[in-house]
């Protein structure tokens, strides 16, 4: 896992799977390139429905 | 396939033995796994020998156990004595032998069963479709056009096709309870860590459960029973129900709603009630799912990306790249998230929802609606299981009667610990018309090409 925060906001073009890839020690492999953009939108989609917590009125 | 408790009867009082039970068994998945794609790897030395020990047991006058004789198959994520353990994955072709069974394998031979083969599954369990690329599609014992669902697929064909009348699978996210629904049988998920999952091949260790499929309440009960070490008690109770509305009812099945209504009158009575919050809870389950499988995977995916299906591949790639931040907010929103279910279970003793949204997806075009969006039924069929899982809560899955109709199966939702409660519940249902399995329609056995199917899917076999 990254421990940096701004994942969601990024635009998920090669360079930047790239750099980001490289903060966790791996080297994507070019034919995985737009798989794994998809899937990061999927994932920074699903960060921004989770939101902050607590939830409103929660807790 | 005669009823586990059937059979066990049977053997146990000498009328059959097991062999023939094993032999019938491992007879239907050489006249049907070309159909099917059910069944990875075919166990039959291993399973004759297991059922020649019951039938010596049985003539010496001891008692093998409640499950004599019984035949099953397992996913392919336990480990099985001398083979390797693939989690569906052709790069685990060539892994080390397990040394010995699972668990789980372990307390079910030492109740009498009887283990025929291993089933097929999406790739690391990663998936609700059995869509796999190198063992193959499962398909629905209802209409072969259509996915099985999964992950826990070929587990779950196996027993709707009639194969043997148990199975064990494994849930993280709904991978026991969407096929269940899809194929029309039931199926356990447990509370989080109840059974033991020594020799399971793990997936994302805050959700991964094994559980049972079967034909009948009384069947998925004995296997539970055996599994955990002891009866189940009967609660004794009329419990106060409930049904999930909100999200457990949005976009759903019309026909599947109107059923779930009906059981609700049946009963006397089960309000709508909701949890706050779903839709967050579901995208908490998929990033930890994520983040999780990511980090499991990760230092194999630095070597050997390219050898994972790439479905699996770029979906862990992804997870092992999601920031710390997010997996730790999901999991802070899952002890929130636990709360507000137990003060829904505070008052009500039993929830029920629909386990999938829709009848089983073609294989042709592997695709539900969601939201008025089209998505893939591989990541998406879990919709209504996924923040269920998500705070370890057992459901039972059972299958509603629908005559003529494919398969649809509601979830069965109790609070942690309560398994007995979801069987006496179901058993109620059962007899009353509401809830049972139907068999799938006949066919005529494949003629099967026994060298191919050897080639293709017997590798690992000790045979």
């Amino acid at each position: 896992m990254n421990d940096t925060d701004d994942a969601p906001s990024r635009e998920w073009d090669a360079t930047a799977i790239a750099a980001w890839a490289g903060m966790v020690g791996i080297e994507i492999p070019p034919a995985c390139l737009e798989g794994v953009a998809a899937n990061l939108r999927l994932l920074a989609e699903h960060s921004k429905t989770l939101g902050a917590h607590p939830p409103e009125g929660g807790a | 396939m005669t009823p586990a408790l059937e059979i066990a009867a049977e053997v146990r009082c000498g009328r059959r033995t097991a062999r023939s039970f094993a032999d019938q068994a491992v007879t239907a998945i050489r006249a049907s796994n070309r159909r099917y794609d059910a069944v990875t790897r075919l166990l039959e030395q291993r399973a004759f020998a297991e059922a020649d020990l019951v039938d010596t047991q049985i003539a010496a006058g001891r008692d093998p156990g409640p499950l004599a004789g019984v035949p099953y198959c397992v996913k392919d994520l336990f480990d099985v004595e001398g083979l390797p353990t693939t989690a569906g994955a052709a790069l685990r072709d060539a892994a080390p032998p397990a040394c010995s069974d699972a668990k789980a394998i372990r307390l079910l031979r030492d109740a009498g069963a009887v283990l025929i083969a291993t089933a097929n599954m999406d790739e690391f369990a990663y998936g609700f479709a059995t869509i796999n690329a190198h063992y193959g599609t499962t398909r629905n014992p209802h209409d072969i056009t259509r996915l099985a669902g999964g992950s826990s697929g070929g587990s779950a064909a196996v027993v709707a096709a009639g194969i043997v009348p148990l199975s064990l699978g494994s849930d993280t996210n709904g991978s026991i309870r969407v096929p269940a629904s899809l194929t029309g049988i039931y199926g356990l998920k447990p509370t989080h860590d109840a059974l033991p999952m020594d020799g399971v091949f793990p997936f994302v260790a805050s959700f991964d459960d094994i559980g049972p499929f079967a034909t009948s309440v009384a069947d998925l009960r004995l296997a539970w029973e055996v599994l955990r070490g002891g009866p189940a008690p009967a609660s004794g109770e009329t419990p106060k129900v409930a049904r999930l509305g909100g999200w457990f009812r949005d976009g759903v099945d019309p026909d599947l709603l109107a059923d779930i209504d009906r059981i609700a009158d049946a009963v006397g009575g089960a309000p709508l009630v909701e949890l706050p919050d779903v839709t967050r809870a579901r995208s908490a389950a998929f990033l930890m799912t994520a983040a999780e499988g990511g980090a499991l995977h990760l230092p194999v995916l630095r070597d050997k990306a390219m050898a994972y299906d790439p479905a699996t591949r770029d979906r862990l790639l992804a997870g092992a790249m999601l920031p710390a931040s997010a997996y730790l907010r999901a999991r802070e929103f899952r002890s929130w998230f636990l709360d507000r279910a137990l003060d829904l279970f505070a008052r009500y003793d039993v929830l029920i929802c629909p386990a999938t949204p829709c009848i089983a997806p073609t294989i042709d075009d592997p695709m539900i609606e969601i939201g008025g969006k089209s998505v893939p039924a591989r990541a998406h069929l879990g919709i209504l299981t996924q923040p269920l899982s998500f705070i370890g809560l057992p459901v039972l899955s059972a299958p509603l009667l629908r005559p003529g109709k494919m398969p649809l199966g509601i979830q069965i939702v109790g609070a942690p610990g309560a398994e007995h409660r979801l069987f006496d519940f179901a058993a109620r249902l059962e007899r009353m018309g509401l809830i049972g399995t139907s068999p799938p329609p006949a066919h005529e056995p494949a003629a099967t090409n026994l060298q191919t199917w050897d080639d293709h899917h017997d590798r690992g076999n000790p045979q």
